[in-house]
């Protein structure tokens, strides 16, 4: 058993009153705006008992896992946890006297490392009678191969890893750097070989170069440019195609992540080569879910606006407030939101869910 | 900003929106203000310019979609 762990988890709104369902703990300060808006605290404050959640994903799942048998549960609040949340939650075994042990685990901001939570678990480990038939499913209902897995590029991004957050144990991510709990892809049009020989059910491709803001009239390097900016996400895209095709169960989805950056008229322009790459997405979806329906395989495009994280989280607030203007709704959503719908998405496993380019902006203008 | 900045910035959608004295001011969004058409947006550029002796050039115009908006904009500004 390791003596360390750690995950992350992005808290929403919407977890929060997710919780009050499951406990039946609706206080006002966990779960109405305006009474909170009342309170030294201004916005709804996240159930203290919330945590306790994370504590025992950290014993069930990684210290010490699948025999865990969990005896007492100790938690200090720090400081309250308002959502939209990331979180970084990391437990380390402190003691162990070959019958009980005793894990030491902290909550804090995975941005900032503001400590939240301090806690402590102790467990011993039970027993499985191996002469016992297994159950035939341990996890949500799924049609899939017990060990088929959804991909996730750039699972270190506020998207991927929201999205990884909201698949659990169905989701595996890749990265481009080295990062605990993710597979490292440094180059994802070798992928293939970096993944391990599990079927793969569905591809969720976050992953994207950092926008530009060059006027394309201005370019210097115009090979490089294209080559970093246009070039090479396409063809991490048509790498995964292929994947999906060699590797894909029957029904499998490339799902990719489109942006309204690509719609006209979008900010005047003002990431040119990623508007310009993104707005492949649409004719490449299309090309790719005809190329892959000979093997029963989909492809599936997601455009969202403007997300309130991720490459977008040092947005300042006046900036944030006009794009929020832009939605009738007024909102942005957070990652988690966004994580929500591509989950939604991944659910529709029906054959005529494939060429499409879903727009989930909220009808955002341009 | 400063409650007098508030006050003029107020004054000043007011105006431009022909509400009356006192009128809130601080929910209008252009989404959902018909009377927010491109002479009204040109009209409330004009008079921030004039009030506080700033400039907007057209990145400003564009995140003026609110006064929420318009206001955090100008405390971007300094003011």
């Amino acid at each position: 058993m390791n003596a360390r762990a750690a995950f992350q988890v992005t808290v929403s709104p919407e977890d929060a009153i997710a919780f009050a369902k499951l406990s039946g703990d609706w206080n006002p300060l966990h779960t109405n705006e305006e009474h909170a808006a009342r309170t030294t605290y201004r916005r709804p404050v996240l159930h203290g008992a919330f945590s306790a959640g994370l504590l025992s994903r950290m014993a069930g799942m990684h210290l010490p896992g699948e025999d865990c048998l969990l005896h007492s549960l100790r938690l200090r609040f720090v400081r309250p946890i308002i959502p939209p949340a990331s979180l970084a939650v990391e437990g380390e075994v402190v003691a162990d006297n070959g019958r009980l042990s005793r894990v030491e685990v902290s909550i804090s901001d995975a941005g900032t490392g503001a400590r939240y939570v301090d806690g402590s678990y102790e467990f011993s480990r039970h027993e499985v009678d191996e002469t016992r038939s297994q159950p035939t499913s341990v996890g949500p209902a799924s049609a899939e191969p017990s060990d088929a897995q959804i991909l996730v590029t750039g699972a270190t991004g506020g998207l991927g890893r929201a999205v990884l957050d909201r698949l659990g144990a169905r989701g595996v991510g890749t990265s481009r750097t080295a990062a605990p709990g993710l597979i490292n892809v440094p180059d994802l049009e070798q992928i293939d070989a970096a993944i391990g020989s599990r079927p793969i059910s569905a591809i969720v491709h976050c992953a994207w170069p950092a926008p530009d803001n060059q006027p394309l009239t201005a370019l210097g390097n115009i090979e490089g440019a294209l080559e970093y900016s246009v070039a090479a996400p396409v063809r991490q895209m048509i790498s995964l195609g292929q994947l999906l095709r060699n590797r894909g169960t029957s029904n499998a989805v490339l799902v990719l992540i489109g942006s309204t950056y690509a719609y006209p008229g979008r900010h005047n322009y003002r990431m040119p080569l990623y508007t310009l790459a993104k707005s492949l997405i649409d004719p490449l979806c299309r090309i790719l879910a005809v190329e892959l329906a000979e093997g029963a395989r989909r492809c599936v495009a997601v455009t969202f606006d403007v997300i309130d994280g991720g490459m977008n989280k040092r947005l300042s607030p006046g900036v944030r407030a006009m794009h929020a203007d832009r939605t009738p709704s007024g909102k942005l959503p957070s990652p988690a939101e966004v994580a929500e719908q591509i989950d939604w998405v991944l659910a529709n496993r029906s054959f005529l869910a494939s060429g499409a380019t879903i727009n989930l902006s909220g009808c955002a203008i341009p | 900003m400063n409650a007098q900045t508030t006050d003029q910035l107020q004054d000043i959608f007011r105006a431009v929106f022909d509400l009356p004295a006192g009128a809130d001011v601080s929910g209008l969004r252009q989404m959902h203000t018909s009377a927010w058409d491109s002479l009204a947006h040109v009209a409330l550029v004009t008079a921030i310019e004039s009030e506080f002796c700033v400039s907007l050039d057209a990145a400003d115009q564009l995140q003026m979609t609110s006064y929420t908006a318009t206001a955090l904009l100008l405390e971007e500004r300094g003011l």
